[in-house]
């Protein structure tokens, strides 16, 4: 690799760490360092004149009067904060878009006037509630895209004051963020737990379109690093009213050969397309296209978007079933070194021999938990073959080695896929993260 | 890199450490203007750093950092200079992290953390996949490793790559000439290289 790409790895690096996301506001970071400062002074004068008690309680009430405006402005400006943001990524933005455009003042005006008033928009959001579409199995994960499959209902519900909530729902599989924790179901029977996450159980590019100022600000920093062409165009809505419709072609970088290529929305090339409503300020839809051979396919659509309408409390509840089996973390086993020794192959034979001995304390040491439903489905199950373990590209990331397999359900129906296996850190055990 | 610049980098970063221990000293006498130019120098990375580590709500975090530089500066008399101070700061903040983990019953989340050398290795043989470079976990070592950065290099780098700032610009800012930038953004690169393939500081 020549030194340029290894210097654009680099920068790509240092910009992902480095997002404005991840610095503090200005104005907390203000008050915090006086705030500090007011600390030290507090401290420094309780340790050296113990008898001024009276200043010093003052200086303490003073301190606690500093404190409360500090986390007031922590909540006040989390609205402001985005449209902050949002303003440097229309700068970036408008760049872009003018180096593709035209340099023109008209265009260079109508650029900044897109994007400016999406991000003034999004400022005034309490909530966003999203409805699409999505070509996918609707209990697989929210990113995955199955570009054969016919299209399923997908749904996020952001809550953004006075707490963050929110909840992403496919018809099999539903996310919840209640402020505490995460909570992910995959009906009719799983579920796994989490801490409270902005996008945890891959639910992120829905959280970057309802916050159009982050999603525009992550294609920002894509497109500097890669070059995408992007394209500003107005379009009449079939409201009759104009919109200004930003388009832009990502490419994965996977070679078109990878397992995973075109797997996820992160793994595929497509054409992204956001259409602004000139009237209202605010993003109105998101058009995801897949590039194939034979062409681009729709594979994402927004059908509406509602901004600060009341969400119901409930929304952002679940109820789950009584049968409900939850994840666990892998337990050290007393035999752990023979199955830690397994190669994938291995521990695929030994995971499929036991579903099919319905041996299932077996099992649940490759798979944790074995659901009912899974019992139902798999359990019986015959192995006819287990192929020779490959890897993707994004393999070097998360360690998962596929293994082709073939088997027949008790039903009579064969089956042919590849088992996604990775090395479990505690244990150095393999575990099954798909693929079945 | 050569030895003769490596050397260059190892003496850079010592200079600066010897500098924010007098510093550190200086707070625990009661100095607010020491306390300010730490501040300055290790406030913003100290937050990046609890974001890619805690990946909760910005109040969360901005609490978690708040609380992280309180305690830090009140216990500045107890820094020995045995670290780096942000090193220092760190172990405090994941300290801070998992208290409000414990506190909002949350679970402690491990975060696979790729290893130096497969991710220097990955960024010297091809393109980085976008999984790869967004991950958590190497956002968390990439904050860690800019902020352990003589503060001209981490300057140099956030300002070009983070915030797409041109030669021009950068030599302004860092009062020198375009040649003399152009070959500081070239040491800082490969001090970040260095530092990024070397082994994490281990926890205070």
């Amino acid at each position: 690799m020549n030194e340029e790409q290894r210097e654009q790895n680099l920068g790509r690096l240092i910009r992902a760490a480095s997002a404005p996301a991840a610095r503090p506001d200005p104005a907390v970071r203000k008050q915090t360092l006086q705030q500090l400062q007011a600390e030290l002074r507090t401290a420094h004068r309780a340790a050296t004149t113990k008898e001024r008690a009276p200043e010093l309680e003052a200086d303490q009430f003073q301190r606690q009067q500093e404190h409360k405006i500090i986390r007031k402005e922590t909540v006040m400006s989390t609205l402001v904060r985005n449209w902050r943001w949002g303003l440097g990524a229309i700068a970036g933005a408008t760049a872009v878009i003018l180096i593709v455009l035209s340099p023109s003042p008209k265009a260079y005006g109508k650029a900044i006037s897109v994007m400016s008033n999406g991000v003034r928009a999004v400022a005034r959001l309490t909530s966003v509630h999203l409805r699409g579409k999505l070509r996918t199995n609707p209990r697989e994960n929210f990113s995955t895209i199955m570009p054969e499959q016919d299209f399923v209902s997908i749904e996020l519900w952001k809550q953004f004051s006075p707490d963050l909530k929110w909840r992403v729902e496919l018809p099999g599989r539903v996310a919840v963020m209640d402020g505490k924790s995460t909570v992910l179901f995959i009906s009719p029977d799983y579920a796994a737990k989490a801490g409270p996450s902005r996008s945890a159980f891959d639910t992120q590019m829905y959280h970057e379109m309802a916050d159009i100022s982050g999603a525009l600000e992550h294609e920002i920093a894509a497109i500097k690093t890669h070059g995408w062409p992007v394209t500003l165009t107005q379009e009449q809505g079939a409201d009759g009213k104009p919109k200004s419709v930003v388009a832009i072609d990502a490419r994965s970088g996977l070679p078109d050969s990878d397992y995973l290529k075109n797997a996820f929305f992160s793994t595929a090339d497509t054409r992204r397309v956001y259409v602004f409503d000139e009237q209202t300020e605010l993003l109105e839809a998101v058009r995801i296209y897949l590039h194939t051979a034979d062409g681009d396919r729709l594979v994402f659509e927004t059908e509406q978007i509602d901004y600060n309408e009341a969400i119901e409390p409930g929304v952002f509840h679940l109820d789950l079933p009584a049968n409900v089996k939850w994840q666990q973390d892998m337990q050290v086993l007393p035999d752990n070194e023979k199955y830690a020794a397994m190669s994938p192959e291995e521990a695929a034979r030994a995971f499929l021999e036991a579903v099919g001995r319905e041996d299932w304390a077996e099992a649940e040491k490759f798979d944790s938990p074995i659901t009912e439903s899974f019992k139902q489905d798999r359990g019986g199950l015959q192995v006819l073959s287990i192929g020779k373990a490959f890897t993707s590209a994004i393999s070097v990331i998360n360690g998962a080695e596929f293994v082709p397999y073939e088997i027949k359900l008790k039903s009579g129906q064969i089956n042919k896929h590849n088992l996604a296996l990775k090395k479990d850190r505690k244990t150095g055990r393999w575990f099954v993260d798909g693929g079945i | 890199m050569s030895a003769v610049v490596q050397d260059r980098e190892s003496i850079g970063m010592e200079a600066e450490a010897t500098d924010e221990l007098a510093l550190v000293r200086q707070v625990a006498e009661g100095d607010e203007q020491a306390l300010a130019i730490l501040y300055e120098r290790y406030a913003d990375p100290l937050f990046g750093y609890i974001y890619h580590a805690l990946d909760g709500g910005r109040e969360e975090i901005e609490e978690v950092w708040q609380d992280t530089l309180s305690s830090a500066f009140r216990a500045a008399g107890s820094f020995r200079g045995q670290s780096r101070f942000f090193s220092w700061l760190c172990s405090i903040a994941r300290h801070k992290i998992a208290d409000h983990r414990r506190r909002n019953g949350i679970r402690q989340q491990n975060l696979s953390l790729m290893a130096p050398e497969d991710l220097v290795r990955l960024a010297d043989e091809s393109p980085l996949p976008d999984e790869v470079v967004n991950r958590r976990d190497v956002c968390l070592r990439v904050a860690e490793v800019l902020s352990q950065l003589p503060a001209e290099y981490r300057t140099a780098l956030v300002a070009r790559y983070a915030e797409g700032r041109s030669v021009e610009e950068i030599a302004q800012l860092l009062d020198k000439s375009y040649k003399a930038t152009e070959s500081t953004l070239s040491r800082a690169r490969d001090a970040f290289r260095l530092a990024l393939s070397s082994q994490p500081e281990a926890d205070i």
